[in-house]
């Protein structure tokens, strides 16, 4: 299915999990690329039992270093979409086909999947992703139901227009800035609404990630 | 007075620490002739500043009237704030340069092993 597509999941960690995304994933996509951010746990040898792309980083460089490493594997291996999932189990395979059919099936440049029930998460996740919600409509004037939403998919052929240089301490806030560049370059963009399972407590953005998050969204409307 | 006396103590032995670290880091080939001689300067300034006599900042306030220990002050805190400035550029031009390895690096690996297969 959609031999133009490569899944690519970012994994730290995630050895209790990965088994169960990948056994999914594999039924129904041929190209999955795995990109271990060099897990302290047996992730890469739950990873390397299936038949996939699989690569590791001697280091930990964080999720936007990943997914740069996803996208430049993409485009040697000429791909013409990219999508993202999270390795943990949050986001449905279901949800994932849904999003890589709207890409094909309609002239989409981006489609996120936006998490439609917030009852799932806990307060700090649900009123963070509203206010974020808030402050991107006042400052883009476009209405992005979840910006930080990690399934999504993109035409690698935009990604001069949304490429993304959150890194380091910022490494969470890549799919944030690629909605912010998506959006303010005019790229086509839609969403569709996902499931939501409840995340673990220790995951996510602290209170301070979240503020920091809110004045680079500023920053990059202003600046960028 | 007495506060005075302490904090110049204070940096009177911080500076001869680090007039004797950097003596070990010149000897570790970690700072070039030039850097050394240049940090070895400004730590026996901050001992002469924390030496000097309250005669001279007398002088130069009944003749010029200029808070001298103001003066420098300000001038340690642009210096200092200068520092930190090449030192945050330096260290996101590593950064990028690190994640650009590994990245390469891990990519390399990969299409090895599809080539390979």
């Amino acid at each position: 299915m959609y031999n133009d597509t490569l899944v690519a999941i970012l994994a730290y960690n995630e050895q209790k999990k990965i088994s169960n995304v990948l056994t999914e994933v594999t039924k129904k996509f041929a190209n999955v690329l795995v990109v271990d951010n060099n897990s302290e746990d047996q992730t890469l040898e739950e990873a390397n039992k299936f038949k996939i792309f699989l690569v590791k980083h001697s280091y930990n460089l964080g999720k936007s270093e990943s997914m740069k490493t996803a996208l430049e594997f993409a485009k040697i291996k000429n791909f013409k979409f990219l999508a993202f999932m999270d390795a943990d189990g949050q986001h449905k395979i279901s949800d994932l086909i849904n999003i890589c059919k709207k890409i094909h099936e309609e002239n989409h440049q981006l489609i996120i999947g936006y998490r439609e029930n917030l009852k799932n998460l806990n307060l700090k996740k649900r009123l963070g992703t509203i206010i974020l919600q808030k402050l991107f409509f006042f400052l883009y004037q476009k209405k992005v139901y979840d910006i930080q939403s990690g399934l999504r998919i993109f035409d690698i052929s935009i990604e001069n227009m949304i490429y993304w240089y959150s890194t380091g301490i910022n490494h969470y806030f890549a799919d944030a800035e690629i909605t912010c560049n998506a959006v303010r370059n005019k790229c086509k963009i839609d969403q569709i609404p996902i499931e939501t399972f409840s995340s673990e407590k220790y995951k996510g953005m602290n209170i301070i990630q979240g503020l920091y998050l809110m004045l680079m969204i500023l920053y990059w409307r202003i600046f960028k | 007075m007495i506060i005075k006396t302490i904090l110049s103590i204070t940096a009177i032995v911080f500076s001869l620490i680090m007039i004797y670290i950097t003596q070990i880091n010149y000897k570790k080939k970690n700072f070039s002739k030039l850097s050394y001689l240049l940090w070895i300067v400004i730590w026996i300034l901050i001992i002469f500043v924390s030496l000097r006599p309250v005669s001279i900042d007398d002088y130069f306030i009944n003749n010029y009237k200029i808070d001298l220990f103001y003066i420098l002050s300000v001038i340690s805190i642009i210096s200092l704030l200068i520092l930190y400035y090449i030192s945050l550029v330096k260290i996101n031009i590593l950064e990028k340069k690190i994640n650009k390895l590994i990245r390469a690096e891990s990519l390399k690996d990969i299409l090895n092993k599809i080539k390979d297969e």
